[in-house]
């Protein structure tokens, strides 16, 4: 517990500084004074709206993003029993992107300027998130291996990969592009009243979490056990599948596929902790997975040198070796 | 045994290396043209020299990406073939009458250089909404030979075309069309760095095409034109600041300072917030790095395709748009590429666009101008 309570004021004191290094970082050249005066509602206008509307949601985009897929990770490694589960090795992220190239690729990518595109792309990677998860249920209730369900879901992302390529293939050269810059994934794109909303809805499924801590714990223990102890494994499998996939669908969504954080950061909490149990483990990895996607878009802007470089470009940087210690861990 | 299979390792190795450098574009260097002079005047990557007296005419493009090197050589002559064509050279009978153009741009100047009947195939078909040529794609009597990222080898081959006409792209290599054993003619057009440059490459179409005197007239007509509405476009005092394109995914794509889509808003007498950088190719920004440069835009162009766009779309796609002066004073402009011919004219008549742009920058220079591509958004 006290290796716990180390890691919560850690993760906390990091969160808070990286949370304060993205406002004083970017693409453009502010002062610290600058960067003061514009908190404090400074008389510099551009300064002010890069600083609290342009970086302050950045950040914050970052920071739910982070939590959302790295708890998505927890939860479907915990329900599959297997440490390489994560959000794209199931195929709902494959489906959201899915989703996205519909809208995308067969409007040849240049509706690119009206509302309506807008809100296509958030619907379609909600729904190809959806439609993946909704298949992955209906399988659930036939198989009854986790390990087989997963090389279903596998098998399903790898059908949606298929459908891209081909909806690439018959795209404009415009809509390619479109494509391809939305799938390096990014937090910049939301304003304050959509990061209201990906907040909402990302605290709302974090929420959802809690309440399967105890069902967690026991699915540690494996099905039998967890069954033995009154939890009804089918139908606490479908449910975390269900908030799992809304979480990656939600993140998804706002801010592109965003790769190797919901995998890696459930880990980095297990090994910051020392303990599988999700009353510790859960918060922790809230924490840190915020945190680490706050490092990653931090290097992001730093990295660039006056751009922002895609954050899909510097997630497996960070997350790699974290993978290689893991498998070089269990193997030992 | 060891050795053994080190060695084959390392044949295979260079047998792959030698395979996947051998289908790229062939570079040759620039040949002499020591006294003869260069009928172009303002590209910058073609070079054509006239040898009357060899019965031939020595037509050169150089590489964007390697301007010591040449993208293709070409030795175009009518009639018999000469004895004397240089080596590395790729010989050309001229006039084309079969040929496969990629582009929409290419065809529209075929077009215009009324010879649309030499266009027996055509890449990305679907795509083609110019009329005659759509419909000929449709009825199947202009061949599509698929996408150009990887058309048919088969249909290519199917169609014996006497040229095909594409796009180099740098490091891309030609892809399978470089296997048909077609000459290739490298449309480097598109890379020009200005709009005249680009627009002399009708000088090269009208060789190929057997329409030289009329590529000669439209160019000269081309040029003169711009440079009038260059000049009118100078005497405004007021050079009012251009912001071009959009926030798209987090990302804001704008023209390099030495770029093309630059220089035309320079020309008509707009000041370019990145005139200072140096990169011909577009800038990657995100919206901090364009609102600090270009908060007090006076003008906004943007494009869209399929429908007009509205300001509560650009407001509602992000909302920090409606804080461009640009935007605030209502002084912002779309062309709808689905429904004006914008794409298609311009490289080859950028008077078209510069006087566009004038009429928008300044329009009591222009006053009573018709606009040709752009709506000012509502």
């Amino acid at each position: 517990m006290k290796r716990g309570l180390v890691t919560f004021i850690a993760a906390g004191v990091a969160l808070c500084a990286l949370l304060g290094a993205m406002l004083f970082c970017g693409t453009v050249p502010l002062t610290s004074a600058q960067v003061c005066d514009a908190l404090a509602g400074g008389t510099d206008p551009v300064a002010r709206l890069i600083v609290w509307d342009v970086r302050m949601p950045m950040a914050l985009t970052a920071l739910l993003a982070g939590m959302a897929l790295s708890v998505s990770g927890l939860l479907l490694q915990t329900t599959f029993n297997n440490p390489l589960a994560g959000p794209s090795i199931l195929g709902i992220s494959t489906g959201a992107s899915l989703g996205v190239a519909v809208v995308m690729l067969s409007l040849g990518g240049w509706l690119g300027a009206g509302v309506g595109y807008y809100f296509g792309v958030i619907a379609g990677a909600g729904i190809g998130a959806a439609a993946v998860m909704a298949l992955l249920l209906l399988f659930s209730e036939f198989v009854r291996g986790n390990t087989m369900l997963l090389i279903i879901g596998i098998l399903i992302g790898y059908l949606a990969s298929s459908a891209i390529s081909l909806l690439n293939f018959f795209s404009t050269q415009q809509g390619v592009h479109s494509y391809v810059i939305w799938g390096m994934g990014n937090f910049g794109g939301l304003t304050w009243g959509r990061v209201g909303v990906f907040a909402l809805c990302t605290a709302m499924a974090l929420a959802g979490c809690v309440l399967f801590v105890k069902p967690l714990n026991a699915l540690l223990l494996g099905d039998r056990y967890a069954e033995s102890m009154g939890v009804g494994v089918k139908r606490v499998r479908s449910r975390l599948l269900a908030l799992a996939g809304v979480l990656v669908a939600v993140v998804t969504a706002f801010c592109g596929p965003v790769g190797f954080l919901g995998l890696v950061m459930p880990h980095v909490a297990r090994m910051a902790t020392g303990t599988s149990n999700h009353r510790v483990l859960l918060p922790a990895t809230v924490l840190l997975g915020g945190a680490g996607s706050l490092l990653c878009a931090w290097l992001s802007v730093v990295c660039g040198r006056g751009q922002i470089l895609p954050i899909n470009a510097i997630t497996p940087v960070i997350s790699i070796p974290v993978i290689v210690y893991v498998i070089l861990r269990r193997r030992g | 045994m060891c050795n053994t299979f080190l060695l084959l390792a390392a044949l295979l190795l260079t047998g792959i290396v030698a395979a996947s450098c051998g289908g790229g574009n062939r570079d040759t260097q620039p040949a002499a043209s020591d006294s003869i002079p260069n009928l172009v005047e303002e590209a910058r990557l073609l070079r054509i020299f006239d040898r009357d007296s060899l019965g031939f005419t020595a037509v050169e493009v150089v590489n964007p990406w390697d301007t010591t090197r040449l993208l293709g050589a070409y030795a175009l002559y009518e009639g018999a073939k000469p004895d004397s064509l240089p080596s590395g050279y790729t010989p050309l009978q001229v006039p084309l009458t079969r040929t496969l153009v990629y582009s929409g741009v290419h065809t529209g100047l075929i077009n215009e250089l009324g010879r649309l009947d030499a266009v027996a195939g055509v890449a990305d078909g679907d795509y083609f909404t110019q009329q005659p040529l759509a419909s000929l794609i449709r009825s199947g009597k202009v061949v599509n030979v698929g996408a150009s990222a990887s058309p048919s080898l088969e249909a290519i081959v199917a169609l014996k075309p006497q040229a095909v006409f594409l796009s180099p792209f740098e490091n891309a290599g030609t892809g399978v069309v470089g296997e048909a054993g077609v000459p290739l003619i490298q449309c480097a057009d598109y890379m020009e760095a200005t709009p005249k440059g680009r627009a002399e490459w009708v000088k090269l179409f009208g060789l190929l095409f057997g329409a030289r005197e009329k590529a000669d007239s439209i160019y000269s007509s081309v040029s003169r034109e711009y440079d009038r509405l260059s000049a009118i476009a100078a005497k405004s005092e007021r050079k009012p600041l251009v912001l071009t394109e959009m926030l798209t995914d987090g990302y804001w794509f704008v023209p390099g300072g030495r770029s093309y889509a630059a220089r035309l808003i320079q020309d008509a007498g707009g000041e370019y917030p990145w005139a200072a950088n140096s990169s011909a190719g577009s800038l990657q920004l995100d919206f901090s790095s364009v609102y600090a440069r270009a908060a007090d835009a006076d003008v906004w162009l943007l494009r869209s395709y399929g429908r007009d766009l509205t300001l509560d779309d650009l407001r509602s796609t992000y909302l920090l748009n409606n804080q461009f002066k640009a935007f605030k004073e209502g002084n912002v402009w779309c062309a709808n590429t689905a429904e004006v011919p914008m794409f298609e004219e311009f490289p080859f008549h950028p008077e078209r666009l510069l006087r566009e742009y004038i009429a928008i920058f300044h329009p009591e220079q222009l006053p009573g101008e018709q606009l040709r591509y752009y709506k000012k958004m509502k």
